[in-house]
């Protein structure tokens, strides 16, 4: 354990300021995920992750880096992995989910712009999360002006390349896109000194596919009428998917896979009785557990997120069939441009998705959730509200940010929204 | 590792979590066990060769309606 | 058997006793600073006017429902809301409650909530600002509806109840009468509910809840804003906790 210190302390943090984080995590494990009830024994690779979140992938890239290697950090479900890999780079996500890093990042932006903004400025001035500082690169996306305009104040810190994400879904855009995926490569290969080529890319073009397959898989067993794993386990498993090793986080998820379609077929429940509940919105970036654990200790289940750290994150797959490199990176353009987030306009691809997905995972209700200050879901909100309103499916929407100052009041909307649906 | 795995063999009830501040002060990994089965795991320990640091008792609960997230 | 509701909510604490063949009787008195003391409070009282707490059925709800630990039941303000509020309006009805710390838009159909919405943004629409209005101004919040009656509203267009005080200061500052501030506060969290509200669809019966539920002005005040007729209700108040005593009865 002192190695950790010893690698913190090289990897520049602040330690003391580090270490009151530290403080804080354990008891936050213990009340959302140790408190849950008959959990999945394969849930274990995933607490251990957790339980050293700091210490053993940041040993890794560490050691990775040591070899020559280089590491991305990354932000979004939109900067392709593929090409990053197919480089002999690693990407990693860089999570921004804790209230801890907020007053770091208001040092420098407004205090009316979203949390997840505002962790990631703390989080790299603070110098405070190791991944951040492991990173020899920042790759951002012109999601919303909240991030743009913040990477300008990151990129003063940190070598950062950001990609130019279109905001409509024509042709044009498709190819726009591409084109992004094509600089991105150039970017990546002068940082790495790799070459992307044929070879390396459709073979990682087939790995992130399995990534994803996996996660599919995982999330097909929540369709059973029998919820055989609770939606903050599987939360955990989405957000360490942002930063894990592709092919282990793989293997993992299928071994937990296999313990669930077992409960599955033994009409294993972990929460009878609970009304299921599909959560809808913005990112939940680790450790930000808040709105899975009050749904979930207010006699909810949530059975599926449509989310970035969610279905937005795996579904669609990249189009393995392209040979030459122009035909793979139009096909990995197609899939992720084939993401519904709230950043395009229009956007009814997410409408569909959100109706399409109550009705799979067969849910009581939805839970719209928005990240404070994140105008583009905010304001999507009351459409997304109107069109599930008519497709008949009960929706609530909630407001929130990182800090715990709202959770009775939450607690007791949901509470009242799980009466509803009775 | 080898510690939870050779517990979990034996259908032992435990869990791996970070380690409680009260116990060291680096982010690092600890099993969590039932007081009862301590003086088995001591046996099994010895008996396998795993290595441990303490095993230290606390008096904490779970509280899954505190909503404190950090 | 009887069955108990209260309402513990952040200004005021309300019980309702429901007997067979008996008119509800209500009860109110002020939450305090805890919770849990003035659940105690409760609990001396009902076993005073019972003698006995055993064949009796209790349903907590509000935002300190669960400091009543004698509870058999925990249901929140809004469900209880719904079914008292239904009860009352003897109809399917829109419900707006507006409370000492939140307004809520309560949809009752066949006594059960069925949508509903919160003012999360802050306490500028709540019983709330009406208390800290009426403070600044030196009046009781009685007074302050009297004085509103005959004044002329001055708009306050501040969104937060801390920036609004600030804004009442300043008109003071230059003279401005105490009967045209009164109608400006009044007038400005009747905007404010009718904003919230109107996200939503309003039945054709709506009425009001809460603290103000019985004050006749504010409903003409809300009724205008809305430009639909919005119903005072005498014991309106006491909806959340008659809706406990209800569900007390109905689901116990």
């Amino acid at each position: 354990m002192a190695d950790n210190q010893k690698m913190w302390a090289e990897l520049g943090m602040n330690l003391e300021m580090h270490d009151m984080l530290c403080e804080v995590l354990p008891g936050a494990v213990g009340d959302v995920f140790m408190s849950q009830e008959n959990r999945p024994e394969k849930m274990d690779f995933f607490d251990m992750v957790l339980a050293d979140v700091h210490g053993i992938r940041p040993a890794e890239l560490v050691e990775f880096k040591k070899t020559g290697g280089k590491v991305f950090g990354t932000f979004c479900a939109y900067v392709p992995d593929e090409v990053i890999f197919a480089a002999g780079g690693i990407a990693t996500g860089l999570c921004a989910g804790s209230q801890f890093w907020v007053p770091g990042g208001e040092r420098y932006l407004p205090a009316n712009t979203c949390p997840l903004i505002k962790a990631m400025l703390g989080a790299r001035f603070d110098k405070t999360c190791p991944f951040y500082r492991t990173a020899d690169m920042y790759i951002g996306e012109s999601t919303c002006d909240g991030k743009k305009k913040a990477y300008e104040i990151l990129g003063t810190d940190v070598p950062l390349h950001v990609m130019d994400l279109p905001q409509m879904k024509r042709p044009v855009d498709m190819e726009k896109w591409a084109y992004e995926i094509k600089e991105l490569i150039k970017v990546v290969e002068a940082e790495t000194g790799n070459k992307v080529t044929e070879e390396n890319l459709a073979e990682w073009i087939k790995k992130i596919n399995a990534k994803r397959a996996t996660l599919q898989r995982l999330y097909n067993t929540r369709k059973a009428a029998k919820a055989p794993i609770s939606g903050t386990d599987t939360l955990l498993v989405s957000q360490i998917a942002y930063y894990d090793d592709p092919e282990r986080f793989t293997q993992m998820v299928n071994i937990l896979c296999d313990e669930l379609e077992q409960r599955v077929a033994d009409g294993v429940d972990v929460a009878p009785g609970a009304k299921r509940i599909l959560i809808s919105g913005t990112p939940m970036a680790i450790p930000n557990w808040k709105m899975h654990n009050i749904i979930e200790t207010s006699g909810g289940i949530v059975v599926c997120e449509e989310t970035c750290t969610g279905t937005r994150y795996f579904e669609g797959m990249v189009d393995e069939t392209g040979t030459t490199l122009d035909e793979m990176v139009q096909n990995i353009a197609d899939r992720y441009m084939g993401i519904n987030c709230a950043c395009f306009t229009p956007n009814t691809g997410r409408f569909d998705d959100v109706i399409r997905l109550a009705k799979e995972y067969n849910v009581d209700g939805v839970i719209d959730i928005n990240l404070k200050f994140c105008q583009t879901y905010d304001i999507e909100g009351y459409t997304l509200e109107q069109k599930l309103n008519e497709a008949g499916i009960k929706v609530l929407g909630i407001e929130t940010d990182y800090t715990d100052n709202d959770a009775q009041q939450i607690k007791t909307r949901v509470e009242a929204f799980i009466e509803t649906l009775e | 590792m080898a510690m939870y795995r050779s517990l979990k063999a034996k259908g032992l009830n435990v869990r791996i979590s970070p380690t409680p501040r009260e116990l060291s002060v680096c982010c690092g990994v600890s099993l969590l066990v039932l007081e009862e089965d301590i003086d088995f795991i001591r046996e099994v320990a010895s008996e396998e060769n795993l290595s441990y640091i303490s095993i230290e008792g606390l008096n904490n609960t779970f509280d899954n309606t505190r909503h404190r997230y950090g | 058997m009887n069955y108990i509701g209260i309402d513990i909510g952040s200004t005021a604490s309300k019980v309702c006793i429901l007997r067979e063949g008996a008119d509800p009787v209500f009860e109110v008195l002020p939450t305090g600073w805890n919770s849990k003391i003035t659940a105690g409070i409760i609990k001396d009282n009902l076993l005073e006017v019972l003698g006995t707490l055993e064949d009796s059925k209790v349903v907590a709800t509000g935002y300190g429902r669960i400091s009543v630990e004698y509870a058999d039941k925990v249901i929140t303000e809004i469900t209880c809301h719904g079914r008292g509020g239904y009860e009352m309006a003897g109809c399917d009805c829109t419900i707006i409650d507006v409370g000492g710390q939140d307004t809520k838009y309560i949809q009752a159909v066949n006594g059960k909530a069925v949508d509903f919405l919160m003012n999360d943004k802050c306490a500028a629409g709540t019983g709330k600002f009406i208390e800290v209005m009426a403070n600044r101004l030196g009046l009781t919040i009685d007074e302050l509806f009297e004085l509103a009656k005959v004044g002329k509203p001055i708009p306050i267009s501040s969104l937060c109840t801390v920036f609004a005080e600030s804004e009442v200061i300043n008109y003071m500052g230059e003279g401005k009468s105490k009967e045209d501030l009164a109608a400006g506060v009044v007038d400005s969290v009747a905007l404010k509910v009718a904003t919230l509200v109107q996200r939503k669809t309003l039945a054709p019966t709506v009425i009001i809840t809460g603290g103000l539920s019985a004050n006749d002005f504010f409903a003409e005040r809300l009724s205008e804003k809305l430009g639909k007729i919005v119903l005072p209700m005498k014991d309106g108040r006491f909806a959340g906790a008659y809706g406990a005593a209800l569900l007390a009865k109905e689901k116990l």
